[in-house]
C-alpha cells in the first residue's frame, strides 16, 4: 500500500515540476501580500491587542492555515478535473499495477507536501519579518499538513463526481472564499453573526487557524497549549480527512472502474 | 473448455450499464504465446471487455481469469504482469517521449537508472529513438501509437492488451505496428487486440472472436471462419446507376449466396473468373466486376447482415 502510495506521489511531483510557476502565486505571493498589506499595513491601525495578540501576530498563524487550505483547494480543483476528465492522467495511473486507495491517498499526500512547502516559506518570511518571535513557527507546518489534507479530500469528492467544469467555480466561490474571509483568520469567529457562527466552527479551516494560533502563542508567549485543545481540533480536522476519503473513495469506484 | 494452459479464460462475462447490456454471455480463452483479436463494429463492447481484463472496469457478471488471478480483487499484481494501450492515446503533453517511458516505468517500482535504461530500449524498438526529447504534440499518429505501446511495454508484460492499436493511421504506419507487435509475439509475450479492420485481424490472429452488440457472432481460427462462413472467392459487381432488382433472380442463380450493398452486389463463389464470365454471359453489364478471395469481412456481413467498418 504504502510504496504504491508514494510511487503516486511522486509521479504527481515530477508533474508538478513543469507547471509550478502557474501556482506561485496563489501558494506563495498572496499569502505574503495579506501578511504585509493586511497583517501590517491596516494592522497599523488597529489600536487594540486581539485576543492578546498584536493584530499582525494575531493574522499571521491564521493565514498560514490559509495557506495551506488554499492549495489544498486549488489543487482538488481544476487540477483534479482536468486529471479525471481530460488529460486521462488518472487512467493512465490506473493501467499501473496501482489500487484506487493508493492513486487517492498519493494525490492527497502530494497536496500536503505541497502545503508544506509554501507554509514552510510562509513561516519563513514571518520569521524573517519579525511577526514570528520564533523559528518554533516551523513546527506549525506538520499542522499546515494535516488542514490540507482535512480540506482537499472532502473536496476530492465533490470534484471527482463533476462531468462539467463548470461547477468548479461555485466551490471557490461559494466555499473556498467565504471561508477565508470569515474562519476567524481576519478577525475572531465571535463577533459574526450567532447564526453563522456554528456553520464556521465545523470547517477544517477555522479548526486549523485555531491550532496554529493556539500553537504560535505557545512558541511565543510560552503560554502552553492544553491537549485536549490539540487532541480536539486535530481530532476534527482528521475526522474530516477520513470522512473526505472514504466518500472519495466511493465516487472514484463509480466513475473510474465502472 | 478449462484448459489447463488458458492465461486469460472468461465465461459467461456481462457488462451491464444501465438496463443495456454492453456485453453480454461472452466467453474467450487466450493461450499462453498466440494473438488473440477481438473483432468487431464501434459499440461491440470491445473496449468494455478490454477494461475488464485489465481490473479497471468491474464486470456485472459471469468469470474471468488472467494469468491466474481474479481481474476484481488482483487488480494492481495482474497489471503488474500486464502492458495496457487504451483506444485513446494518453501521454502525457507536459513531457517529452522519453519522460513519458520513465515517469511510467517509475510507476511500476522501477528505480530511476533502470526506468532510463528500459525507456531507452523501448525507444529503439518502436524506432523513435531520434525523437527522445521531443514533446507529445509534435509527433504524428503512428508515433504517438507507437510511443504508447513502449510505454505497455516498461514492465516487461507476459500479456499486452490492444486496443484498437492501428485506428486511424496510414498503411505504412500500420504495417511498421504490425510489425513490432509480431515481434512481441516472438518474444513470447501474449497479445489480445481489438479492431475493426478484417485484415488487421487476419494478419496477426491465431484466433479471432467477432463480436457485435455485446454478443459472440464466432470463434475460431482466420482459416476456420472462413471455412465455416465464407466461400472461396466472390465476384463485386459494381452499378454505377444502382442495381437493378430485376436481375437479382438471374445472379441468385450464378452463386452460392448474393449481397446487396448499397450500388455493390457481392456474389459469393467458389470460382471468380467462372462466375465472371457467367455473369456477361448473362447479358448482364454491371459498370465494373472485383474478383478477389473471401475475408473476415465478408464472414461478418454473412452472420450479421451489416459490414464491419461503417
Ligand atoms: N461508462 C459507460 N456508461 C454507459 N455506457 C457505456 C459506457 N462505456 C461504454 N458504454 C456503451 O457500451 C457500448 C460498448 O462500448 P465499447 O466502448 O465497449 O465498444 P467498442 O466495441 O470498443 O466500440 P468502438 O469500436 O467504437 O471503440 C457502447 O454502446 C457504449 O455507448
Ligand atoms: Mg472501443
Amino acid at each position: 500500500m504504502l510504496n504504491g502510495t508514494l510511487r503516486v506521489a511522486r509521479f504527481h511531483l515530477t508533474l508538478y515540476r513543469r507547471t509550478w510557476r502557474a501556482t506561485t502565486f496563489t501558494s506563495f505571493l498572496m499569502p505574503l501580500l495579506y501578511l504585509g498589506v493586511v497583517g501590517i499595513g491596516a494592522g497599523s491601525y488597529v489600536e487594540n491587542d486581539v485576543e492578546g495578540f498584536s493584530y499582525v501576530q494575531f493574522l499571521a498563524p491564521g493565514l498560514l492555515a490559509v495557506v495551506a487550505f488554499q492549495t489544498a483547494a486549488e489543487e482538488a480543483g481544476f487540477p483534479l478535473y482536468a486529471a479525471i476528465r481530460l488529460t486521462d492522467r488518472y487512467q493512465r495511473m490506473l493501467t499501473a499495477p496501482l489500487s484506487l486507495g493508493q492513486v487517492l491517498a498519493g494525490h492527497l499526500f502530494f497536496i500536503t507536501i505541497r502545503a508544506a512547502v509554501s507554509a514552510a516559506v510562509f513561516c519563513a518570511v514571518a520569521a524573517l519579518l519579525g511577526v514570528f518571535d520564533s523559528w518554533l513557527c516551523l513546527l506549525l507546518v506538520p499542522v499546515a499538513m494535516v488542514v490540507a489534507l482535512a480540506a482537499a479530500a472532502p473536496l476530492f469528492a465533490f470534484t471527482a463526481r463533476l462531468t462539467s467544469s463548470a461547477n468548479l467555480m461555485t466551490v471557490s466561490r461559494l466555499v473556498v472564499l467565504p471561508l477565508s474571509m470569515f474562519s476567524g483568520v481576519f478577525f475572531p469567529v465571535e463577533d459574526l453573526p450567532a447564526a453563522v457562527q456554528p456553520l464556521i466552527r465545523i470547517s477544517p479551516l477555522w479548526h486549523g487557524v485555531e491550532l496554529c494560533r493556539g500553537l504560535s502563542g505557545a512558541f511565543t508567549a510560552g503560554s502552553g497549549t492544553a491537549p485536549s485543545f490539540l487532541a480536539g481540533h486535530l481530532g476534527v480536522l482528521l475526522l474530516w480527512a477520513a470522512v473526505g476519503f472514504a466518500l472519495t473513495l466511493l465516487v472514484f469506484r463509480r466513475h473510474l472502474s465502472d | 473448455m478449462g484448459t489447463g494452459d488458458a492465461l486469460i479464460s472468461a465465461q459467461g462475462l456481462m457488462k451491464r450499464y444501465g438496463d443495456s447490456k454492453v456485453v453480454d454471455d461472452i466467453h474467450f480463452e487466450v493461450r499462453t504465446g498466440e494473438v488473440f483479436s477481438l473483432l468487431g463494429p464501434n459499440g461491440a463492447g470491445k473496449s468494455t471487455t478490454m477494461r475488464m481484463l485489465s481490473g479497471t472496469s468491474t464486470p456485472s457478471g459471469g468469470s474471468l481469469r488472467i494469468l491466474g488471478m481474479n481481474p476484481v480483487k488482483d487488480g494492481p499484481a495482474i497489471r503488474a504482469r500486464l502492458g495496457v494501450v487504451p483506444q485513446k492515446d494518453n501521454l502525457d503533453r507536459e513531457l517529452t517521449v522519453l519522460e513519458n517511458l520513465t515517469t511510467y516505468a517509475r510507476l511500476f517500482g522501477l528505480s530511476r537508472k533502470a526506468a532510463r535504461e528500459r525507456s531507452v530500449e523501448l525507444l529503439e524498438f518502436v524506432q523513435l529513438t531520434d525523437r527522445a526529447k521531443d514533446l507529445i504534440d509534435s509527433l504524428s499518429g503512428g508515433m504517438t501509437r507507437r510511443l504508447t505501446i513502449a510505454r505497455a511495454l516498461v514492465n516487461k508484460p507476459d500479456v499486452i492488451l490492444l486496443d484498437e492499436p492501428t485506428t486511424g493511421l496510414d498503411p505504412q504506419a500500420r504495417h511498421l505496428l504490425w510489425d513490432r507487435l509480431r515481434e512481441l509475439k516472438r518474444n513470447g509475450v501474449t497479445v489480445v487486440l481489438t479492431t475493426h479492420y478484417m485484415d488487421e485481424a487476419e494478419q496477426l490472429s491465431d484466433r479471432i472472436t467477432i463480436v457485435d452488440r455485446g454478443r459472440i457472432v464466432a470463434s475460431g481460427t482466420p482459416a476456420q471462419l472462413l471455412r465455416a462462413h465464407g466461400t472461396p472467392e466472390v465476384v463485386e459487381l459494381r452499378h454505377d446507376d444502382g442495381c437493378d432488382p430485376s436481375h437479382l433472380p438471374a445472379l441468385r442463380s450464378l452463386a452460392e449466396r448474393v449481397e446487396v450493398l448499397g450500388s455493390r452486389v457481392l456474389l459469393y463463389v467458389k470460382s471468380a473468373e467462372e462466375t465472371v464470365a457467367a455473369v456477361h454471359r448473362a447479358g448482364l453489364r454491371p459498370s465494373g466486376t472485383l474478383e478477389r478471395r473471401c475475408t473476415l469481412e465478408d464472414v461478418f456481413l454473412r452472420l450479421t447482415g451489416r459490414s464491419l467498418v461503417e
